[in-house]
């Protein structure tokens, strides 16, 4: 008996039927359906990225006071990061199994898919995406609040005359009265600072201070900012001032911890 | 009525031969006779493709051949019409010996034909570079030890005469992945047969 009529006895013994086309579409279209889910968790990691390098005080880096590697390895929000690697990875993968997916050059996809996913970042962070996201993530598991690390990183350092917090009072039109973030009362000196254009200093106000520690919980302010820096376009749907309280307790607990 | 039935089934059984494969491949689906016809037509290119890829007895091959046809048969609609069937009924057999080789952890030894060790020796020039004929069993050994990437994609284009497109839909890899391997696979050879102990011995 030839192999040909072996193999039809044994489809006919077994059998055997071809497995139904809706299988296969179905494998193939889950694989396409995936790889753009995958890009657009791929573009959620990046505006939230964007979120964060917009939010960064990267103007401190230039005078002098910040080492820039540090200042930049501690901005980096690695979670993203390997969200990112992990996703577009995966989406990758995905790809180059669906039917034809082979036919296309390894780094064309990687490079597509990284770059459909920076746009698409930067078109959701143009609607504010990012600051949700960061948001999000920071609301149910605060170990990821990079904000929050960040701001007391960055200005949560008196004794180098960064301070940040939310004004009580003001008094005689120089003094502030300031709560911190680690809910210590400081007196600000502001007569001769340079306040930000277009912000007014007023109680329940939250600021970044640069200046100089005179002696125990006073400091001569040399400039005030708004804590948060502005928005561009509407990535800060949620408010300069959302989420305060809750930021000042995580680093309350952050610094117990420490 | 019964009987024009089966006048029809009839002169349908004699068109296959007529049909192209992609044609058959569909008719599959309905008619046995017809994958019968497909797999005819293809018994002794992959059968060879089997044994050249690696050592087999005639039998263990047959029962990877049977295997292929098999996997060939339930996938039938997996079948994507953009491709060539042999592309794709060669892909199969590819994975079925690879999967043979990872179950039994076989060396990849190889067998030839007599045509096969002339594609191979004009292709490589090597009775030019070399005063003496080499003779097949060192050829055989040098494919022996070529990683398996270089050693497929050369069988596939010197032995079973594939394109680079053919090669890159068995293989699921890119055109230029298949032209690089292939690069590879060429300057692979050409140093193993160089620095083979047998060429330093003036055996050729």
């Amino acid at each position: 008996m030839d192999i040909a009529h072996k193999v039809l006895e044994k489809i006919k013994s077994e059998k055997l039927s071809p497995k139904p086309r809706w299988q296969f579409l179905l494998k193939d279209e889950f694989l396409k359906v995936s790889f753009i889910i995958l890009l657009i968790i791929g573009g959620i990691s990046f505006s939230v990225m964007f979120y964060i390098l917009f939010d960064r005080d990267w103007q401190f880096l230039s005078r002098g006071r910040l080492d820039l590697v540090d200042e930049l390895l501690f901005a980096l929000p690695y979670f993203w990061i390997i969200v990112l690697i992990l996703f577009v990875g995966v989406a990758f993968y995905n790809f180059r199994h669906t039917q034809t997916g082979y036919k296309h050059k390894g780094y064309l996809i990687i490079l597509i898919s990284f770059f459909g996913s920076v746009l698409l970042g930067f078109f959701l962070f143009t609607f504010g995406a990012g600051q949700i996201f960061d948001k999000m993530l920071a609301d149910n598991f605060p170990h990821f609040d990079y904000r929050a690390k960040y701001i007391n990183h960055m200005w949560g350092r008196p004794q180098e005359g960064m301070l940040a917090g939310k004004i009580l009072e003001i008094k005689d039109g120089k003094l502030l009265i300031l709560n911190d973030l680690g809910n210590e009362i400081w007196q600000v000196d502001y007569n001769k600072a340079r306040i930000a254009p277009h912000f007014e200093l007023k109680p329940e106000e939250l600021v970044r201070i640069w200046g100089d520690e005179q002696e125990n919980h006073f400091i001569k302010a040399k400039e005030i900012f708004p804590l948060e820096p502005p928005c561009p376009f509407r990535s800060c749907p949620l408010g300069s001032k959302s989420g305060f309280e809750e930021m000042k307790e995580r680093i309350i607990f952050m610094r117990i911890k420490n | 009525m019964k009987e024009k039935r089966q006048k029809t089934r009839i002169k349908n059984m004699t068109d296959f031969t007529k049909k192209t494969d992609e044609e058959l491949c569909q008719l599959s689906l309905e008619n046995q006779a017809a994958f019968y016809e497909l797999m005819k037509r293809y018994e002794n290119k992959f059968l060879s493709y089997i044994l050249r890829l690696g050592q087999f007895s005639k039998e263990d091959a047959e029962d990877i051949l049977q295997e292929v046809y098999i996997k060939i048969y339930t996938n039938l609609n997996a079948f994507n019409k953009d491709l060539k069937f042999s592309s794709w009924g060669y892909r199969i057999a590819h994975n079925e010996v690879i999967s043979q080789f990872r179950k039994n952890k076989n060396k990849f030894l190889v067998h030839l034909e007599d045509e096969d060790w002339q594609n191979l020796r004009q292709e490589f020039d090597l009775d030019k570079e070399i005063t003496k004929k080499i003779d097949n069993e060192i050829i055989a050994k040098i494919l022996e030890k070529m990683d398996i990437k270089y050693k497929e994609v050369l069988i596939l284009k010197f032995l079973e005469d594939k394109s680079y497109e053919e090669i890159s839909d068995i293989l699921k890899k890119p055109m230029g992945t298949i032209a690089t391997l292939i690069n590879r696979a060429k300057k692979q050879f050409k140093k193993i047969y160089k620095q083979s102990e047998l060429s330093k011995d003036n055996r050729f």
